[in-house]
């Protein structure tokens, strides 16, 4: 595999696994734009356990995506209250505040950034990527994917019927901050090095185009968002420095034309139908 | 001893009182009907009892338990279930996946296929339509997936918030005709209705609400000859759309 290429499919890892971190609480009607800063948690917290405890990296990406989650559920259970562009907003400035912790955190380096010594090659990032698809996948086939569809469609009627609104949004939140802080921690593993700058409002806000872009209805929505925007740049790098703004264009089309995103669920029943239905 | 006991309930929403020391008692095996005005406090009686209001004052107790402040997944647990005003199903869901979603505090995986096929086998229609968004379904066969739903939870008292409203005259017919065979396999029900005629056929005992108070209680039968109810609620002479 060339060294181009490679290089790519690692973004793409990368951008899958922060997709997935945003998905899921928005496939319980939430907006996280603060990942950013749960991806900095576990960014930092396993490479501080790989080069100061002496940790193997499995251990240390492991510990550090439950210490993300962890933090997630802490900070999620009151930031949940909030909802709608409240809930955006708390998350944004929490994804903020995150990362200028760890700006002024001089043990892990503070603004000169902080070398990772152990290091992940790209086969392992690959595995981690397709372990996260798999992981949801097999997620999407619980009851839990069934509460989160009806927390998020009507989180009233959710509540009649005994789902424990405030306990699976609040499940969806900290999934999505673990997701977040196992991509962060791999990332300081393959990349050599972090820095607090890294983990700025850009990185919250891609995922987040790719999941709306990719569709929320389906499990499949987030994967497609990701790779199209992962890939689609590099097709279009023929075109020099007009390939971003006619990419941009054609983002502010499509989502003008198809608000639901790419995949959705009529769409699998176009192409997935499995028995023909009777229609009298 | 009652199936469900409600105690001088009260609930308010701010400054608004919508129940006001508010008491019923529910016998195991009937069905209770509850008429109103809008704003009468209907639903948020049905609610309150379901936990998803809280109670000011009062208790709520179901088969001798005082339930009063349990959240509603408990209350659900136990056997009570409301089949919300306007149906509320799902629609981004498929039909049988709304079903699973009523039965989704139990772990009896094969009881819950039988009595989900039981469904099916009472509403061909929703057979039909089983992996078919509830989105496709009519008003009337959204109102049975509704109480299919809430059947799937296996409950002991049913809570009905107005079934009827916006449904064709054939499909209202067939609700009460539901209520009736539910309850003749031994649910309780409790039922908010606008039509006053009907509900009170089929009801064992009603009771009239005002203003978040009960102002009669009493034999459907009686209720329904008594001159205040039919000016109010069954139109000069009774006449009863549809009774």
């Amino acid at each position: 595999m060339s060294g181009y290429l490679t290089g790519v499919l690692v973004t793409l890892s990368f951008n899958i696994i922060a997709a997935y971190a945003v998905y899921l609480p928005i496939a319980a009607g939430q907006l996280n734009l603060g990942i950013a800063g749960f991806m900095a948690i576990g960014a930092y917290a396993a490479a501080f356990l790989t080069n100061e405890m002496s940790w193997p990296i499995w251990a240390a990406v492991l510990v550090s995506a439950g210490l993300a989650g962890s933090v997630g559920l802490m900070i999620g259970l009151p930031v949940l209250r909030t909802h709608g562009i409240y809930l955006a907003m708390a998350t944004f400035a929490l994804g903020q505040v995150i990362s200028a912790v760890f700006l002024n955190l001089e043990v892990v380096g503070g603004a000169a950034g902080y070398p990772v010594a152990a290091y992940a090659p790209p086969n392992i990032v690959f595995a981690a990527a397709a372990g996260v698809v798999g992981f949801m996948l097999l997620l999407s086939t619980t009851r839990f994917a069934l509460y989160l569809t009806a927390v998020k469609s009507d989180p009233t009627v959710a509540d009649l019927l005994g789902v424990s609104v405030r306990g699976i949004q609040a499940a969806a939140f900290t999934l999505g901050a673990m997701v977040a802080g196992f991509g962060g921690a791999l990332y300081a593993h393959h990349y050599s090095f972090i820095e607090a700058q890294h983990f700025n409002v850009m990185l919250s806000v891609f995922p987040v185009l790719y999941v709306l872009f990719g569709g929320t209805q389906t499990v499949l929505g987030p994967l497609v968002g990701a790779l199209f925007f992962t890939l689609a740049p590099e097709w279009l790098r023929a075109s020099a420095e007009w390939r971003y703004a006619l990419f941009a264009l054609f983002i502010i089309l499509f989502m003008a034309a198809r608000p639901q995103g790419l995949v959705t669920m009529s769409l699998f029943r176009l192409f997935g139908r499995r028995k023909p239905q009777v229609t009298t | 001893m009652a199936l469900l006991q409600v105690s001088d309930l009260t609930v308010s929403y701010g400054r608004v009182t919508a129940l006001s020391g508010l008491s019923l008692t529910l016998e195991e095996g009937q069905i209770f009907t509850v008429l109103g005005a809008n704003g009468a406090g209907k639903s948020t009686l049905l609610r309150a009892i379901l936990g998803a209001v809280p109670a000011r004052a009062g208790s709520v107790a179901f088969a001798g338990a005082d339930v009063t402040r349990m959240p509603p997944h408990e209350r659900v647990a136990r056997g009570i279930v409301l089949v919300p005003e306007g149906r509320r199903i799902l629609i981004s869901l498929t039909v049988e996946e709304n079903l699973r979603l009523g039965a989704h505090l139990r772990n009896d995986q094969p009881a819950i296929r039988r009595e989900m096929d039981a469904i099916y086998d009472r509403f061909s229609n929703l057979a039909q339509r089983r992996h078919m968004l509830a989105s496709c379904l009519s008003g009337g066969e959204q109102q049975m997936l509704a109480i299919g739903r809430a059947m799937m939870a296996r409950p002991r008292l049913m809570m009905l918030d107005e079934p009827s409203l916006g449904l064709a005259p054939l499909f209202v017919s067939k609700v009460f005709d539901l209520i009736r065979e539910l309850n003749r396999d031994g649910l309780s029900v409790l039922l908010v209705e606008q039509n006053a005629g009907k509900a009170l056929a089929v009801a064992h005992r009603a009771t009239v609400l005002e203003l978040g108070r009960a102002t009669m209680t009493g034999d459907p039968k009686l209720l329904a000859a008594d001159p205040r109810l039919q000016e109010a609620y069954l139109g000069e002479g009774a006449k009863a759309p549809a009774a």
